[in-house]
């Protein structure tokens, strides 16, 4: 069999069909237009009611989540520290960072500038408890809440200060219901649990990228998994971790690239995201260790 | 692709970005169509890519890269969207068993339901350099670059996903003698 007739059978395969955009399709993605603003110094977050009428699947995914996310969800950062569901917020205890060393997969995105930023000046970072969540972490020195979450099923946005950094950073973090059946004890299982969660226009939850995750482990002692993916076509650094208990997802999202020139007085883009966790006693695995 | 035009959608001039759409949404769903093998999840995802790219558009930070930088978009949607749809499902086509007269026709038909089903088979990654390498005519280097992998992954994916389309193509025109057989 000649590599012509494969070739001429796959080509008639492959140009098989009409490419003309249905009409219905452009008029929808130009209506959504007129009332979605375009991202500018900082990755607003996409709210619900600003959500085009098209996205059909998506909209449904996002209200299932909002929906799940109900009155006396038990938070994960909250009640890990607490001792029970419902417990009143505490805070977060003061951790030294582990060595920022790699321990086991290194992060596949571009170098970070060599770090500048001392890993452990993090214990004295600004300490914040979500109103609505109720979950408690610590952000960076200078920086402030940019957008509070309101409801259920928004994000706390946190931004830099820029005269400082030289340009602005967003941090996203966001407390979302896994997917049923959703593995929460592995780290193939978190990234996986997130790839379903995401919404492909980026309105919520950016979608992994096919990079390699970077395993950690979440706990002192122990370690349940936690992991740092990068997400969106831009590849930003995210880390997650779960809880099986609650079904609880805890991802943090920073709205720069790892490389971005005002995350390198962090070390970069990652390395500030490693700080941010590192803080709720998320550490990078020795080596050999797995999530148990 | 119009620089200048980039440049304004980019500063949010919406008409614009209608002119843009205008002129790439043909190419861009029929990438995703062929990716995806469905036209109607492709329209959505088609939808979903354009306003992510008009979202994003003041952070592509070099025009002339619009349009490998709108592939890597319309690629991502479509990964992003597979998860959540399970519509896989293979086409049966109804063969033309009592007109053995056209031979061609048949064996053009059986050819493309073998494909057809291969292709359904592969990994979304390998459908994605697949398309982009042999239906948008990008060089694997430009794939590399444009789905922001490295050239031996793409070369990889190429390869495995030729494979595997050849494999069916081969099997099914080693049966297609004997199915003209019990035909006839």
């Amino acid at each position: 069999m000649s590599d012509q007739q494969f070739e001429r059978a796959v080509n008639d395969w492959l140009e098989d069909g009409s490419d003309r955009t249905p009409r219905r399709a452009i008029d929808g993605v130009l209506l959504a237009v007129k009332t979605t603003p375009q991202e500018r110094d900082l990755r607003i977050p996409w709210r619900f009611p600003g959500m085009p009428a098209f996205t059909r699947a998506t909209t449904v995914a996002a209200v299932a989540l909002v929906a799940s996310i109900g009155a006396g969800t038990v938070i994960y950062l909250s009640s890990d520290r607490s001792g029970g569901p419902g417990a009143p917020a505490s805070p977060v205890p003061t951790v030294t960072l582990a060595p920022t060393v790699a321990a086991t997969t290194p992060p596949t995105a571009a170098p970070s500038p060599q770090p500048t930023f001392d890993p452990t000046s993090a214990s004295a970072w600004k300490e914040y408890t979500s109103a609505v969540y109720g979950f408690t972490m610590k952000y960076p020195s200078g920086w402030k809440v940019y957008e509070p979450a309101i409801n259920e099923g928004d994000p706390e946005l946190f931004s830099n200060d820029a005269s400082v950094d030289g340009d602005e950073i967003g941090l996203w973090v966001h407390q979302v219901r896994a997917p049923a059946g959703a593995d929460l004890n592995s780290w193939d299982g978190l990234k996986a649990a997130l790839q379903e969660l995401c919404d492909p226009a980026g309105a919520r939850l950016e979608c992994p990228t096919d990079d390699p995750l970077v395993p950690m482990c979440l706990g002192d002692q122990e370690c349940r998994p936690a992991i740092i993916t990068l997400v969106s076509v831009e590849r930003t650094p995210a880390a997650l971790f779960g809880d099986p208990e609650t079904g609880l997802i805890t991802v943090f999202v920073l709205g720069r690239e790892d490389d971005f020139p005002a995350a390198a007085r962090y070390g970069g883009g990652i390395q500030l995201l490693k700080a941010i966790v590192g803080q709720l006693d998320v550490r990078e695995p020795k080596p050999g260790e797995t999530p148990h | 692709m119009d620089r200048d035009l980039v440049e304004r959608a980019r500063s949010g001039d919406q008409e614009a970005f209608a002119d843009l759409v205008h002129q790439v949404s043909d190419t861009l769903f029929g990438v995703a169509r062929r990716i995806l093998r469905d036209p109607g999840l492709a329209e959505d995802v088609l939808q979903n890519a354009l306003v992510t790219i008009w979202r994003k558009l003041p952070h592509l930070r070099e025009p002339e890269r619009f349009e490998a930088w709108s592939y890597r978009i319309i690629v991502h949607a479509c990964y992003a969207e597979a998860p959540r749809n399970r519509r896989w499902t293979s086409t049966v086509r109804v063969l033309p068993i009592d007109r053995p007269d056209e031979t061609d026709a048949f064996s053009a038909i059986s050819d493309r339901d073998e494909l057809e089903q291969a292709f359904r088979l592969l990994p979304l990654d390998q459908r994605a350099v697949f398309v982009l390498h042999h239906h948008v005519g990008l060089p694997l280097v430009a794939v590399a670059e444009t789905l922001g992998i490295p050239d031996g992954t793409a070369r990889s994916r190429l390869h495995y996903a030729t494979r595997g389309l050849r494999a069916a193509f081969e099997a099914g025109r080693r049966q297609a003698p004997q199915r003209e057989g019990r035909l006839a």
